[in-house]
C-alpha cells in the first residue's frame, strides 16, 4: 500500500496540537487541585460556543474571538472552582467526591448548553464564509489549510508562552512550587489560593481555545468537548499529571499513534475505529513501564 | 403518629394512578415510533417523525382503528443502537406496545430485533437497509418498508459501470449499514462482471470526526471513484475534510445517508458535494399518485418538503393501522400475520410494496441524485429513477 508519510506526520502534528491545547489546562488543574476535572470537556465545548457567539454577534475574526473566549471561559472556570470545588474541598471532600462533582457539573453544563443553543450542530464556516482560514494549499505532497497552520502555530505559541511563564515569572514559579509541595509553598509565603484560582482561569481558557479549533475543524455541538476528552485525558496521564513538559511530548505521541494507527489498521484490513485503542495501548504500556508517565523524562524541568 | 399516617397516605396517593390504568382495556390503540430525532441522524429523524405524525392524523381523521383513536408513542434513540433497544423495551414494558415503527438504523434494528422477537412484538423498520438483517433468525418479527441495500448496491453498481470506473475506494461507517452497503456494491459489481479493482476499503468511526489520514490514504491509492456511506453529521465532516485534502478531483458516490438539505448546513461540504458527487442513490423517490398526495399533505402540514424515508415511515404507520384492523385485535402474532398478507401490491407512498415471506420488499425503486447550486442555494436534484 502506498503511504504518503509527510501527510501522515503532518496530520499527526495537527491532531497532537489540538490535544496539547486541550490537555494543558487539565494537567495543571489536576496537579494543583488533586482531582481529574471531567467538566474540562465542557470548558472545551463552552469555548466553541462562546467563540461562535461572539464571532457571530460582533463580527469578529479568529484572533479577537480567541482572546475574548479565553477570558470569558477562563472566568467561568475560575467561578466553577471558586463556587463548587473549593467549598467542597474545604468541607473535607476527597478526590473521589470532587471527581464525581466534576462529572455532575459536566452533565449540567452539557445539557444546559444543549438546551440553550440546541443540539443541531453549528459551523464556523457560516460565520467566516470568506475567511482565508479555509483556503487549502498543496505543498509538494502535503495538503494544508490555513486553519491547520493556525492550530499548529497556536500550540507552539502556547508552549513557548507557558514555558516562559512557568520558568521566568514569579507566578509561574509559584504554580510549580504549589504543584510539587503545597505545604512548603504555603510556608514560604505563597498565596496558594490565588495560584490555584489563576491556574483554573488559564486552564479553562486554554480548553476554550482547543474548543475553537476543534469546532472550526469539525462542528460545534454540545458534545464537542466530550468527543475529544478521552485522548485529552490520555495526554494528561501519559505526560504525568501536573507535568507541563510531559504533556507536550505526550500530545504528539498520541497524535502520532492515532494517525499511524489508521495506516496500520488499514494495512491489516481493520476498521479505523480502533485508532483510539492504539493510543490507549501506548498509554497502558508506558504506565506499566513508568507509572509516573513521561514526567520522569522531565525531572530537571 | 400523624406524620406516619400522612406518609402512608402520600404513598397511597402515588399508587392510585397506577391502579386506575392497570389491566383495563386501553382506550386507544398505541403504535410505537422510535426514531433518531437527535444525534448524527437528527435532521433526518425529525422529518421522519413528522411523517409518522401525519399518518396518524390521517388515520384518526378517518375514524381510527377498531373504532378507537390511534396514539403515536414517540421515542428518540439519539442515533445510538443501544439506546434504541432501551426505548423499545420502555415502550413494550411500560406502554404495553405490541407493534412499533423503529430501528431507524440497521444497527438499531439489529440491537432490538432479538428482544421484540422474544416478546412477540412486531417491529416495522422504515430505513434499516442492511442486507445482514434478512438473515437473522428473529427476522419474522421485523418487517421493512424500505428496500434492502442489496438493491441499492445494484443501483450503485450500475452507476460505476456506466461511468466506466475501474478503481474503487470505499469510505463507509463501521456499522451494519455502512459495511452492508459496501458489501452489496462489491457483490453487485462482481455479479455484473466488473473487471476493476477495489483499491482501498475504509471502515471509519462516525464519532471521531478527524478523517485526514483516512482521506489521505484514499488519495494515495489513486482511485477514480469513491463510495461514501455516511450519515448527515459525520458526512458533512468527511466531505469538508475531503475538500481540504484536495479530493474533489475524484468522482464520489453518495447514498441515502448523505441525501437531503441537512448536508448543506456547512458551505464547504455543500461546495464539495456539488463539485465531486457524480451520483448518489436513495430509496423511493417515487412519483406515483399516492406519493404526490402524501408529499402535498406533508408540505401543507409542516411547511417543508418531505425528505428521504419520510414516505417509508408514512407507509409503515398506514400498513400497521390496516394490519391491526384486519387482525381484529391488538396482538403481536395476529398483526404480524395480517401485515404479511397486506403486503401484496400495496399502493404506498414509497411505491408498490410487496413483501417476501420474510417481510422484506421484493423490489425497490431508487432515485439517482446529484447536488446543484440553483440561485445561490444548494439542492439535491433527481437525475433518474431506477427500479430493480
Amino acid at each position: 500500500m502506498i503511504v504518503n508519510w509527510p501527510q501522515v506526520l503532518f496530520n499527526s502534528v495537527v491532531t497532537g496540537s489540538l490535544y496539547l491545547i486541550g490537555a494543558v489546562g487539565l494537567t495543571l488543574t489536576y496537579g494543583l487541585s488533586n482531582f481529574p476535572n471531567f467538566a474540562h470537556a465542557e470548558f472545551i465545548t463552552l469555548g466553541a460556543f462562546i467563540s461562535y457567539g461572539v464571532a457571530h454577534q460582533l463580527e469578529l475574526s479568529l484572533l479577537p474571538a480567541l482572546i475574548i473566549t479565553f477570558l470569558i471561559t477562563g472566568a467561568i472556570g475560575f467561578l466553577c472552582y471558586r463556587g463548587i470545588f473549593q467549598p467542597l474541598a474545604r468541607g473535607g471532600a476527597n478526590m473521589i467526591h470532587l471527581m464525581v462533582a466534576s462529572i455532575a457539573l459536566g452533565f449540567i453544563l452539557r445539557y444546559s448548553i444543549g438546551a440553550a443553543w440546541s443540539w443541531k450542530p453549528l459551523y464556523f464556516s457560516n460565520v467566516w464564509p470568506l475567511s482565508s482560514l479555509w483556503s487549502h494549499h498543496d505543498i509538494g505532497l502535503l495538503s494544508i489549510t490555513n486553519l491547520w497552520l493556525w492550530l499548529i502555530f497556536a500550540a507552539v505559541a502556547l508552549s513557548v508562552i507557558m514555558h516562559l511563564i512557568l520558568v521566568k515569572t514569579k507566578i509561574g514559579k509559584a504554580i510549580r512550587a504549589t504543584s510539587s509541595n503545597p505545604e512548603l509553598a504555603l510556608a514560604s509565603g505563597i498565596n496558594i489560593n490565588r495560584v490555584i484560582w489563576l491556574t483554573w482561569f488559564i486552564g479553562a481558557g486554554l480548553a476554550a481555545i482547543a474548543g475553537i479549533f476543534r469546532g472550526a475543524d469539525t462542528q460545534i455541538w454540545p458534545m464537542t468537548g466530550w468527543d475529544i476528552i478521552l485522548p485529552v485525558f490520555a495526554v494528561a496521564i501519559l505526560g504525568g499529571i501536573g507535568n507541563y513538559y510531559g504533556s507536550i511530548a505526550a500530545a504528539y505521541i498520541i497524535g502520532l499513534a492515532e494517525n499511524i494507527g489508521v495506516i496500520a489498521l488499514l494495512a491489516v484490513g481493520l476498521s479505523t475505529e480502533y485508532r483510539v485503542g492504539i493510543a490507549f495501548l501506548i498509554l497502558i504500556v508506558t504506565l506499566i513501564a513508568k507509572p509516573q508517565g513521561l514526567a520522569m523524562l522531565f525531572r530537571k524541568a | 403518629m400523624v406524620k406516619k399516617l400522612l406518609f402512608t397516605l402520600a404513598i397511597l396517593c402515588l399508587l392510585i394512578p397506577a391502579v386506575a390504568c392497570g389491566p383495563a382495556a386501553p382506550p386507544e390503540i398505541k403504535i410505537g415510533c422510535v426514531l433518531s430525532t437527535t444525534g448524527l441522524l437528527g435532521p433526518m429523524g425529525q422529518d421522519m417523525m413528522d411523517a409518522a405524525r401525519l399518518a396518524v392524523k390521517e388515520i384518526n381523521a378517518a375514524g381510527g382503528v377498531l373504532g378507537k383513536p390511534v396514539k403515536l408513542v414517540e421515542e428518540d434513540d439519539a442515533t445510538e443502537a443501544a439506546k434504541c433497544l432501551e426505548r423499545v423495551k420502555k415502550m413494550v414494558e411500560i406502554d404495553g406496545i405490541k407493534v412499533l415503527v423503529g430501528g431507524m438504523t440497521s444497527g438499531a434494528a439489529m440491537a432490538s430485533g432479538p428482544y421484540v422477537a422474544g416478546k412477540k412484538v412486531v417491529m416495522v423498520s422504515p430505513s434499516a437497509t442492511s442486507p445482514a438483517i434478512s438473515e437473522q433468525e428473529w427476522k419474522k418479527w421485523v418487517c421493512r418498508t424500505t428496500p434492502d441495500d442489496a438493491f441499492q448496491g445494484k443501483v450503485l453498481a450500475e452507476v460505476v459501470l456506466e461511468g466506466k470506473f475501474t478503481k474503487l475506494a470505499t469510505m463507509v461507517q463501521d456499522n451494519p449499514y455502512g459495511v452492508g452497503l459496501e458489501g452489496a456494491l462489491v457483490d453487485a459489481l462482481k455479479a455484473k462482471g466488473w473487471t476493476g479493482k477495489h483499491v482501498v476499503s475504509i471502515h471509519y468511526d462516525p464519532a471521531k470526526k478527524d478523517y485526514r489520514t483516512e482521506l489521505g490514504q484514499i488519495r494515495d491509492q489513486a482511485p477514480d471513484v469513491v463510495l461514501a456511506v455516511t450519515y448527515a453529521e459525520d458526512g458533512i465532516i468527511v466531505f469538508k475534510q475531503a475538500l481540504e485534502m484536495g479530493l474533489d478531483k475524484i468522482a464520489w458516490l453518495g447514498c441515502d445517508g448523505n441525501y437531503g438539505p441537512g448536508m448543506f448546513a456547512e458551505p464547504k461540504c455543500a461546495e464539495f458535494m456539488e463539485k465531486a458527487i457524480v451520483a448518489g442513490t436513495r430509496a423511493a423517490g417515487s412519483s406515483g399518485a399516492t406519493y404526490d398526495k402524501f408529499a402535498a399533505a406533508y408540505k401543507a402540514e409542516f411547511k417543508k418538503d418531505s425528505s428521504v424515508y419520510c414516505d417509508t415511515v408514512y407507509d409503515a404507520i398506514k400498513l400497521i393501522a390496516q394490519a391491526i384492523e384486519k387482525a381484529g385485535k391488538y396482538d403481536g402474532e395476529a398483526i404480524e400475520k395480517a401485515l404479511l398478507g397486506l403486503g401484496k401490491n400495496y399502493d404506498g407512498a414509497s411505491g408498490t410494496i410487496t413483501f417476501d415471506d420474510k417481510g422484506d420488499r421484493v423490489s425497490g425503486t431508487f432515485e439517482v441524485w446529484k447536488v446543484s447550486k440553483v440561485d445561490g442555494t444548494y439542492k439535491n436534484v433527481q437525475v433518474k429513477i431506477i427500479s430493480v
